[in-house]
């Protein structure tokens, strides 16, 4: 079985977790007997040729140029038959077109694929909701509200210069696309009943979660004599979505003595780029908190299970829905419990008591006490480590995926 | 006199003609006749006719026999032309007295106090309109016969002793200006302009030596004493109207400015502005041209709302009428550039004239309509008066102005994306305006349907400004969705109707859809569904899909008629149902009208109607036009709601939604929809029954 796996951007340039969950299931893929795997990832286009919208990256690894934007989700590059993407498919001539997300790439690449390949089987995995959701796909009202249901008339209340209408024609554009795969997959059960809500027909459409390379749990930190389980790590972007600033805002809030006994690492980077706003609360936040909180800049996925070695909980600040998030996994995998909101694909992958406790999304009051209580309850730390729940290892998921693809072919609706 | 026209007298029996001599009262002579080398002849003379016995004059043709016993039109085509167009008899010329013929004809009357008091009349104002200078093309070697057409179909010869060459014409000018009556070289410049024939023939004279000894040029010092002469006898106020001033405050009498003036040719004179008579009443207003040809307006301006001039006034006139802004349509024929004056007559308070600015700029068409039609500032405060301010004056000069546009150029460039089919079973048409970025979606949905497998599709780009980018979205996008289609544009914006019409030229298919761009389907299937529709249904003329907003609520289930008593006199358009869910089942009703966002008809049908009317000003009723006109036809209309499209218009139908210009557009085309019901041309929608 032959599968070509396209991602909206390729993880040497771009960190994200839809990227390392295209690239991860590009690596199971060929792991498997009797199924070559191409990946393409889109690229900016200073990584590319003037000339071409192609460019190898590595062995069956390509880079692809596109620049879609949020808006429209119009493709930037070339379309027709004779197109370099066109050519590289007929040449690869796959079974199986496994779409990880569209954005950048142009929605309009599904028929690019459909009309150079009419076997071949189209996969979609969504991620977050672009295709349902202008304001980058989150489904927060540009006021900061959370968004529950799609509706063309409230999406000109975020965006008042575009009419109800535009939404509804990019639905309709979107949607005469995503009538073209065969497939989808959500790696959340909460995005999978948005997207059907949003009013996606297919006959399949699958949860299977992103995989994960395997590896081994660490050790928990050992602890000194008295010392509380008070080391807290969160792994991410710093922007406003990601909800660095409730965190701060909640041990900004703590009594002094419960900050004493507790820590908070940062590793993530991305603060330069922020609103002024938004930076100087953060910046604001960090001197409130001072020798509490560490920041430690970026961090590559392959240091994660070092760095976890260090600290006790992985605390997540979100303040959207999110889908899958790959940090709960990596706490999962290596054996560490997770506190987040409680809402969307977070509220999904943690149930409070199993994997992890989770607090009243955006409310740092909330967080506060939750971590007061984690600092008071010495048992709390084992107790949650036992109902950890298994991660989705790589083989096993890409196994999952490839289950999938060949009951398209069979026609088995689900 | 008739023995130097053998010619003609072999072919009219004597009582055709009367020699002046013997016709009482009428007297005519002619001062001079030049036949020009560029082939020309240039007759200056006067009539005198005192008992209006003369319809005009006529130019007889040598030879031909039929012309004295046919119709009057081929006899005088030259002047009678000129004269029935404006749809009046010929006496009308003394009146109107710069006649441009078809073929390049013109005579021009002048005042010729000279006259008068040779035949014992007293000159004065209006009552000297005897002179005439005559020019009319001919060939070289020939002598027209010239005549005065009598009203009991009689001709008086017009004696002319023709001159040829330089030198005769040059003397035979000077002697006509050194005379008297010289005003008439003056009307030449003033009526006829630099352009005319004559002036080129004074102008162009030859070289002083080849004639006189004088030593100055004979041609520039009797024009220039001509001039002086005329300026003295003219007076100050015909003689250069553009001296006058465009607005005038005489709080004793009269305050009035005139804001603008178009020139409609033969259908008159559209001008507007306000005034204001604090004091009195005026006891005539009246329009003058420049040779002092006068027409009463007074009860021609329609009253218009100004509440600028009543802010500006308020504080100095205690009873400023907010209505004091006129709009008027004069029956004097004018031509651009040429000059206008208004003349208000308080009696023994004497006369007020000023200048009615004459538009003369290139613009044409739709601008100038649009231009004319922002001349109703408020329209919403005049709306009672509004329809008969149509009827009166602005409709009929919008309809002159839309009427005179110049036919689509020529050139329509066509480019064809990938092969339409070879007999196509649909043409499926869409004008582009403003915004092309719809054809992405509409071929987006248009990409899986097999029936445009049968269909073409043609996109008419109405709009100069989209043209580059609707070709660029329709090379990228036909490559991905595969779907053939044409492209047509032509750089120019000929309305909706226009669009349409260019589109269907060039359809093939058997049965036309009329599209509109924001029209996306919500199935495939619909076109075939329509045409089974258009051939089972009884009568079946037009068949339509339903339309719905993204929100599945009606936006067209039937078009019917509407009356609005806040516009009284109009006939609306409304989309019944609109907005509410729709729970009608699938099954086809007839209705009295369709839109034409979406309508499927037969192609010959809309050939044989001539297509969509292209009068109505950028795009309204065009759709319930060419309904009513299919209903004259016996033709009954569908909706077939198993077709299913959403159409994502956002122009309001309700006139009180339209901005001001916008909404004087709807009210302009309302007007020309009702006058054509009223005339029988469309079958009026409200006596449409309905079939069940």
């Amino acid at each position: 079985m032959k599968v070509v796996v396209l991602s909206h951007g390729h993880p040497v340039f771009s960190k994200g977790g839809g990227e390392y969950a295209a690239y991860y299931l590009w690596q199971g893929l060929n792991r498997e007997p009797g199924v070559e795997a191409w990946f393409v990832g889109r690229a900016h286009p200073e990584a590319l040729h003037s000339f071409s919208t192609l460019a190898v990256m590595g062995e069956r690894d390509y880079l692809i140029g596109g620049n879609a934007i949020i808006a429209d989700l119009t493709a930037t590059t070339p379309l027709g038959a004779d197109s370099d993407f066109a050519e590289l498919l007929r040449q690869i001539d796959p079974d199986v077109v496994h779409f990880h997300h569209y954005v950048h790439l142009g929605i309009e690449l599904l028929r690019v694929v459909r009309n150079a390949c009419p076997r071949a089987r189209i996969v979609m995995t969504l991620h977050e909701f672009i295709a349902i959701c202008v304001n980058n796909g989150q489904m927060v009202k540009t006021d900061g509200r959370l968004c529950f249901h799609y509706s063309p008339r409230e999406c000109n209340l975020c965006f008042r210069h575009l009419k109800p209408e535009d939404f509804f024609l990019r639905e309709r554009y979107i949607k005469s696309f995503f009538a073209l795969a065969d497939a989808f997959i959500s790696p959340s059960d909460f995005l999978r009943r948005r997207y059907l809500d949003w009013g996606l027909e297919t006959r399949h459409f699958e949860v299977i979660e992103n995989g994960l390379p395997e590896d081994d749990r660490v050790p928990p930190r050992t602890l000194a004599d008295g010392e509380p389980r008070g080391r807290f790590a969160y792994f991410g972007q710093i922007n406003p979505y990601k909800g660095v600033d409730v965190i701060l805002e909640a041990i900004a809030g703590l009594p002094k003595a419960s900050r004493k006994s507790m820590s908070l690492d940062i590793f993530g980077g991305s603060l330069e780029y922020q609103p002024e706003a938004f930076r100087q609360k953060v910046e604001t936040l960090l001197a409130a908190c001072g020798n509490t909180v560490h920041l430690h800049g970026v961090y590559d996925p392959a240091e994660i299970g070092r760095l976890m070695r260090e600290v006790d909980w992985v605390v997540m600040g979100s303040i959207w829905w999110e889908n899958s998030p790959l940090v709960i996994q990596e706490a999962y995998k290596f054996g560490r419990p997770v506190i987040c909101p409680d809402i969307g694909g977070m509220a999904e992958k943690v149930v409070d008591g199993v994997g992890g406790l989770t607090y009243r999304a955006r409310d740092s009051v909330s967080l506060a006490a939750l971590i007061k209580r984690i600092l008071a309850d010495a048992a709390l730390f084992d107790r949650l480590c036992r109902t950890l729940p298994p991660y989705p290892a790589l083989r096993a998921i890409t196994r999952q995926h490839l289950d999938l693809y060949e009951s398209i072919g069979q026609g088995i609706a689900v | 006199m008739t023995e130097s026209h053998p010619q003609v007298l072999d072919k009219v029996t004597g009582a055709s003609i009367v020699a002046s001599a013997k016709f009482d009262s009428l007297r005519s002579f002619v001062d001079l006749a030049i036949a020009t080398e560029g082939g020309y002849a240039v007759v200056i003379g006067w009539i005198f006719d005192p008992l209006d016995k003369s319809r005009g004059m006529a130019r007889l043709s040598p030879g031909d026999g039929k012309a004295w016993g046919g119709d009057t039109e081929a006899r005088f085509g030259w002047l009678s032309k000129g004269l029935k167009r404006n749809g009046r008899d010929h006496r009308q010329f003394i009146r109107h007295p710069l006649v441009h013929g078809v073929d390049g004809t013109q005579l021009v009357r002048v005042e010729r106090s000279d006259v008068s008091a040779a035949m014992n009349q007293t000159p004065g104002a209006g009552r000297d309109m005897h002179g005439f200078i005559l020019t009319t093309p001919v060939p070289p070697s020939e002598e027209p016969v010239l005549a005065i057409e009598l009203t009991d179909d009689r001709y008086v010869l017009l004696n002319c002793r023709w001159v040829r060459t330089p030198g005769d014409i040059v003397a035979g000018l000077r002697q006509v200006s050194s005379l008297p009556q010289s005003t008439l070289l003056a009307a030449v410049r003033a009526g006829l302009g630099d352009e005319h024939p004559l002036f080129a023939l004074v102008r162009d004279m030859p070289a002083e030596s080849q004639l006189a000894s004088s030593g100055a040029s004979p041609v520039k010092s009797v024009f220039a004493r001509v001039v002086k002469r005329a300026q003295g006898r003219m007076g100050a106020v015909l003689n250069d109207l553009s001296q006058l001033p465009t607005n005038i405050e005489k709080p004793e009498t009269v305050l009035v400015s005139i804001d603008r003036g178009y020139p409609l040719g033969q259908a008159g004179f559209l001008f507007f502005g306000w005034y204001l008579t604090p004091k009195q009443r005026p006891k005539g207003i009246s329009v003058c041209d420049e040779f002092g040809n006068q027409v009463q307006v007074a009860d021609r301006m329609a009253p218009i709302s100004r509440l600028d001039v009543v802010s500006a006034y308020r504080s100095r006139f205690h009873n400023v009428d907010e209505m004091c802004g006129f709009v008027c349509l004069a029956p004097i024929p004018t031509y651009g550039g040429e000059p206008r004056a208004l003349c208000f007559d308080f009696g023994e308070f004497g006369e007020t004239w000023l200048k009615i600015p004459s538009d003369k700029t290139a613009s044409e068409g739709l601008t100038l309509a649009k231009d004319m039609l922002g001349v109703i500032a408020d329209p919403a405060r005049v709306r009672t008066r509004l329809f008969e301010i149509f009827d009166t004056s602005l409709g009929k000069a919008i309809e002159t102005v839309i009427a005179a546009r110049p036919p689509v150029k020529k050139r329509i460039d066509i480019l064809q994306f990938g092969t339409a089919p070879a007999e196509p079973r649909y043409s499926v048409i869409v004008p582009l305006y403003g915004r092309c970025d719809f054809v992405r979606h509409q071929l987006a949905h248009f990409a899986d349907d097999p029936d445009f497998r049968t269909a073409e599709l043609i996109y008419v780009v109405d709009d100069p400004a989209i043209i580059t980018e609707a070709l660029d979205l329709a090379a990228r996008y036909h490559e991905v969705f595969g779907v053939p289609l044409r492209l047509v544009w032509y750089g120019e914006n000929r309305g909706y109707a226009g669009a349409n019409n260019i589109g269907a030229d060039l359809a093939r298919g058997q049965d036309m859809v009329l599209l509109n761009s924001d029209v996306l389907p919500q199935h495939g299937g619909w076109l075939a569904i329509l045409a089974r529709a258009l051939e089972k249904l009884p009568a079946a003329g037009a068949v339509g899909p339903l339309l719905q907003f993204g929100d599945g609520s009606i936006q067209h289930a039937g078009m019917y008629p509407k009356t609005d008593a806040t516009w009284p006199g109009f006939l609306l358009n409304s989309h019944r149902h609109m907005g509410i869910a729709w729970t009608g089942g699938d099954g086809p009703s007839e209705h009295p009208m369709l839109t034409a966002a979406c309508l499927m008809l037969r192609t010959a049908d809309y050939r044989a109607l001539g297509g969509f009317d292209e009068n109505y000003v950028i795009g309204d009723f065009e759709d319930s036009d060419l309904c009513l006109r299919l209903r004259r036809y016996g033709k009954r209309l569908y909706l077939v709601p198993e077709a299913k499209l959403w159409h994502l218009e956002r122009q309001s139908q309700n006139l009180d939604g339209l901005a001001g210009n916008r909404q004087m557009i709807t009210l302009y085309n309302a007007w020309r929809y009702m006058t054509k019901i009223r005339k029988g041309g469309l079958v009026d929608p409200r006596t449409v029954e309905i079939g069940r």
